[in-house]
Formats: structure tokens, sequence, C-alpha cells
């Protein structure tokens, strides 16, 4: 295993916030980027419902997911910036999704354009791999991860073991997810979504809200020297299956606690001055997750937060915004809030950072818990 | 790295063993995670404690997603929360994971490389954390009414349920085993024999000796030109594509193969070769 340090060389993420980390920190200081669709109605209720919406339509969204590409491999810190970056060259790509272009062909269907069974491997992650393969015109190792709404945060922690043990030099990392009937409707039938906008680690949350999104890392492996350069590294990551049930997450926080725990030995938990949670709406996660902190971090009042608040739950691409717009708070001290909180959860009595607040952040982690007991944890440093 | 096969397991499903399964582990499970479960607790004598579960397939849900898609030709149909999770791939590994105490789970969906994934995956879990690793390769298709689906109307291979258990763990020096001695696998953009070649040379594949190859998938047209450029005496090559029906579950069946050859002393080193849809992946294995 190498000693080296892996570091955050470059970056893009489009979201229902913006695409613009300049302007992410104004914009979050007056509003959250959930609205009431005009698109998507309630099965259950016919009213609208609430979501991060990006685009109507997958081409513009497969516009936009190209142009994040192009953000971040413009603004890649280059080579030449950093001494001792080996040259080999090889290259990794991982996606991270959980609908794929199902959305596609849901559009298809839907102004019969189709009948064609070949339009099912819309459905079918080859069909995406290839879509972006071709645009980056691709060669190298290429991993797709798929752990529901943990994806993007195991994909990182592949490409942390990927440039550790030397295999490549580069990753570029894609999580992804666009918002299609399938996901929306489905969880609408399990009885996850909030027909309000979401209020992750409030008393009277009742679900979340669904959003679409897309963000991009290109990750590297440097040594000790590049820490003048003040780049974000990407400390330590780990991963945790609870097996306890498909849909939900331990309520003794079995995985959290094994995850937050490990990373705490990575950096010390009076360190730490911001998690970011999972923190979704929904009854069981923020109320798990919760339980977690309170037992990781003991009598330490530590600050975290919830992005799902502002951009609403991305499901596959999730993990990733979350270490993007970490990686945004780390460079301007800055908090992003839980929006709409209001009295806490009883069994825990947490509180989120509910108001802007700006503080020196030197060490963030980053947590995502998906179905089928999937946890993650990334430990992001300056 | 070296690591050590300990065990393959290659189970051949027939239709009443399928059939059997349907409600073997929990009604709400997909089919092919009571599969999978009822074939694991009859062929694995002791799952240890501690160990990592990886999943990978080419087919994954994609049956229940094609059923789940066609509920949207019908928008006043209230969508089932079941059916809903059956179409979630990443549930069948975290499924297994529940029903085999796993500690780690990972899944992999991708039509070529899952296996490679897996492989790439379980030598970093096995760095860090010294478990046993259990890949677990399937493909499932129920073709009922689907018969002219892209992955069969292209393909030459007969596809059915397809089910390799592969157990690895870190290489105990003294002991004679079963190596995983190198592998490597990449997607390449415009693959051509050039490309190949160029590819297999970087990897010091060129002139190196095996006295078997195994072909696993191969729908490069060119093949022989490949193995004649390295200079791989290609007399060995058995073709698996009208054997090992699964696809891309073939790549498992192959190591599984090679890891039986091995261990019966047929052959000493063996190299397995994928080339399907941009992906060439290589795996060599030795006593």
């Amino acid at each position: 295993m190498s000693n080296k340090y892996i570091y955050i060389a470059g970056k893009g993420f489009t979201c229902s916030i913006g695409n613009n980390p300049n302007e992410l920190i104004e914009f979050v200081k007056s509003k959250s980027g959930i609205i009431f669709s005009e698109e998507y109605k309630s099965k259950k209720n016919d009213k609208p419902l609430c979501l991060g919406e990006i685009s109507d339509t997958y081409d513009k969204f497969d516009s936009l997911i190209k142009s994040t590409i192009d953000e971040a491999i413009n603004n890649e810190i280059e080579n030449d910036r950093i001494n001792n970056y080996s040259g080999k060259n090889r290259s990794a790509l991982i996606i991270a999704s959980t609908s794929y272009a199902t959305k596609l062909y849901e559009q298809k269907v839907k102004s019969e354009e189709t009948d064609r069974i070949e339009d099912l491997n819309y459905i079918h992650p080859y069909f995406f791999n290839n879509l972006i393969c071709d645009y980056l015109k691709f060669s190298g190792l290429l991993v797709n991860n798929q752990n529901a709404c943990a994806s993007s945060g195991y994909s990182i922690s592949y490409g942390y073991d990927l440039l550790k043990n030397d295999i490549v030099d580069r990753v570029i990392i894609i999580g992804i997810d666009f918002l299609c009937e399938s996901s929306i409707y489905g969880f609408e039938s399990m009885g996850l979504l909030d027909y309000e906008l979401v209020k992750p680690y409030d008393k009277n949350r009742n679900g979340t809200n669904l959003g679409e999104g897309c963000g991009v890392l290109i990750i590297k492996q440097y040594d000790s020297k590049a820490l003048k350069n003040s780049l974000i590294e990407i400390k330590a990551t780990e991963q945790y299956n609870d097996g306890y049930h498909m849909t939900s997450i331990s309520p003794d926080s079995i995985g959290l606690n094994k995850v937050i725990n490990e990373l705490l030995k990575v950096c010390d938990s009076t360190e730490i001055d911001l998690v970011v949670t999972h923190g979704t709406g929904t009854s069981n996660n923020d109320l798990t997750e919760g339980n977690a902190l309170k037992k990781c971090f003991k009598e330490k009042n530590i600050d975290f937060t919830s992005f799902k608040s502002a951009m609403a739950h991305t499901l596959g691409a999730s993990s990733i915004l979350d270490v993007i717009l970490s990686v945004i708070c780390m460079e301007n001290n800055f908090i992003i809030p839980t929006f709409r909180f209001n009295e806490p959860i009883k069994e825990h009595g947490l509180t989120p950072v509910n108001k802007c607040k700006e503080k020196e952040i030197r060490n963030v982690i980053t947590l995502s818990s998906g179905m089928g007991g999937y946890t993650s944890g990334i430990l992001l440093s300056k | 790295m070296k690591v050590e096969v300990v065990n393959v397991f290659n189970i051949k499903l027939t239709q009443e063993y399928i059939d059997s399964s349907i409600t073997f582990v929990l009604r709400k499970s997909s089919l092919a995670t009571n599969i999978l479960f009822k074939a694991l607790n009859e062929s694995i004598a002791e799952i240890p404690k501690d160990h990592d579960l990886l999943v990978a397939t080419g087919t994954g849900e994609i049956k229940n997603k094609i059923i789940y898609a066609d509920n949207f030709k019908h928008q006043d149909k209230v969508i089932s929360p079941t059916l809903f999770s059956k179409t979630l791939e990443s549930n069948i590994a975290g499924q297994l994971g529940v029903l085999l105490k796993s500690n780690y789970v990972n899944f992999y969906f991708n039509e070529a490389a899952s296996i490679e994934m897996a492989l790439m995956n379980s030598f970093f879990r096995i760095k860090k954390h010294k478990n046993s690793i259990f890949i677990l390769s399937y493909d499932y298709l129920d073709f009922d009414g689907i018969p002219e689906y892209p992955f069969i109307k292209n393909s030459p291979y007969q596809f059915s349920f397809g089910l390799n258990v592969i157990e690895i763990k870190q290489l105990e020096t003294k002991k004679e085993c079963i190596k995983i001695e190198r592998f490597n696998y990449n997607y390449i953009h415009g693959l051509n024999l050039n490309k190949i070649i160029s590819f297999l040379k970087s990897e010091n594949i060129f002139n190196a000796f095996f006295d078997n190859v195994l072909i696993a998938n191969n729908k490069f047209t060119s093949l022989n030109k490949v193995l004649e450029s390295l200079q791989i005496s290609y007399n060995t090559i058995e073709e698996y594509k009208n054997k090992c029906g699964e696809y891309p579950t073939s790549i498992s069946y192959a190591i599984a193969t090679a890891f039986n050859k091995i261990k019966s002393k047929k052959y000493r080193k063996i190299l397995v070769l994928s080339i399907l849809n941009n992906n060439i992946s290589y795996i060599v294995m030795k006593s």
C-alpha cells in the first residue's frame, strides 16, 4: 500500500442548487433548490411532488452531464503543478447510478415513439457506460458501482483503493441520477416521500424529496509536497454492510458506528469540524444516523448538516455531491445549513446546523447509506 | 499481490431447481436472490464469519425491470413496492448480505467486466482486512416473451441461469495452493487488433509460458491473430462459448475450470482471456 496522499484534483457538479461553486454559497443563503414540480404529481393524491429538478428532458440533462464532466476536466490540477506525478497516465473511470438512462426509456414510451425491444437497452448500465466512454474517448479501467444511494460513496472508495494500490494514476468518478417515474413512484409506493418540503432531522419529518444531479470528481495520488497547493485530501474511506433489512438500516446503527469509528481512528473526533450526514428526512435514516453520531462523538457537540434539504436526495449521485459540496464548504469556511429544521427528534435530541454558519473547516466526514444495508463514510481533510 | 483461490463452485441449475427456489427464502425476495441463497446453502459447507461478499452480474434484475418499465405503458397502474424493490439490483447483493450475515457487500453490474471489477475489489479488501472473500457471479435471463431482447439476439450463447462462487483469501506461503498470479482488465475505446496486442504486450503476456489458454468470452473475430502475435500456442485453447452458456458468467466459469484443471495437476499455468464489447481482461492462474 502506497504512503502517498489522495487529493481531489478536479470537480464539477450539477444539481438543483446550481452548478457554479462561486454562486453556490450565495444561493443557499437565501433558498433551497427544491420546488413543487409541474411535471410529476403524486399517484396517491394527485398533488405536485416536491423535487429537486434540473431539466425536463433527457437530452437537456445529457448535455448538462457533459458540461459537468468538462468542467471537472478543464479545472483539473495540471500534472506539472505536482512534481511527483508518476506519469504512467493510466486512468480509471467509475460510474455510479441507480437509474442510468431509464428516463430516456420512459420518455420514449410516453411519446409512443417506441415499442422496440431494443430501447430496453436504456435501462441497462452498458448503454450509459458506452455513452460516457464515447464522449471521453476513454480507454482504461472502467468500473460500475451499484450500491443504491451509497453508490457514489462506494465509487470514491474504490477509486481511493485503486490509487493507494498503484493500479492507476488518475481516477474520474461520475455519480449521476435522473429523476424518472420508476424511482419517484417506486419511492412513493414505499411511503418514503414527503409531500411537503423535506425536513431532515426534524421531529416532524415525513420522508424525503427526490432530486437529480451529477457530480464528477477527479482524484490523484501525490506525495506530501502537494500539500502546499492547499488541495483537499481524501484521508480515509470506510464501508460496512449492516445486514439488517432490505430497505432500512439497523436501528442500533451498527454499520454507521463501525464506519464512523474507523474514520475516527485516522482523525480524532476533536478535530472533526463537520459531519455531512445522509440526512434523507425519512423516519428510519435520521433516527439511526443521529444515534450513531451521538454514540461515536459522545460528549462532543459536533456540527452536522444535511444537504438533502437544499438539493433533495439525488440517489446514486448523492454521496459524490455531498463530497463536492463539502469541499466547497471547506474552501469557503462555510456550512450549508439544514433547511426547515424546527424541533429535534426526541430519541437523540440532536440539532443540526440550521442557519448559515461561517467557521474554519479542516476535517469533514460525509456519510451515506443505501437500501440493501450499504453504509459508506469518507474523511476529507484540508 | 498474490492470492489463493480456496475453492470454486460451478452450479448447474435446472428449470426444476429454479422453480423450487421461487418461495425458498422470502416471499418478497427476487427470484435471483432465492436461487442464489438456496444454491449457496446447498453448496458451501461453511461460510466463515466476517466474510466479504462481492456479487457480479451482467443481467442484474433485467426481467423485473422490464416488467416494471412496462407498467409505464399503463399510466393508471399503481406501482407495487414489492415490484419496485425487486428492480433494485443492489438489493440482490444486499439481500444475500442480510441472509449470509456478510459484513461487507459490494455489487457489480456490467455487461462485460463485472467479475473483473469484483476480483480487483477483492484484492483491496484482502490487503486491508484479510477476510475471506466470496465472489458470487450469476447471470439470469428468463426469456419468456422477450426472445428479441438484444442481449439474447446478438449473443452466440445459450442463455440460462448461471452461478459460480469463487472463494479467495490471502496466500499462505508454504501451503500448496492455486494462485491468481496476476490479472488486469481494460476498457479500450475503439477496440481493434493493434490495441488488443498493445494492451497484452504491456501486461507482459507476450511470449509468456502457459500450458493452457481458456477463452472465456470472445466476440473479437481476429482472436487467432492476437494469439499468433503474442506467440501463444493456441492449440491449447478451449472454446467455451457453447459449453458455458452463461454470459458473462463465463469468465468465472473459466476461472472455476482453470482451478479444477490445475488442482487435478493436468496443467500448471493457465491464462484466462476475455474480449467482449470493448473490454479485455486476462487472469493468470498457477499452482
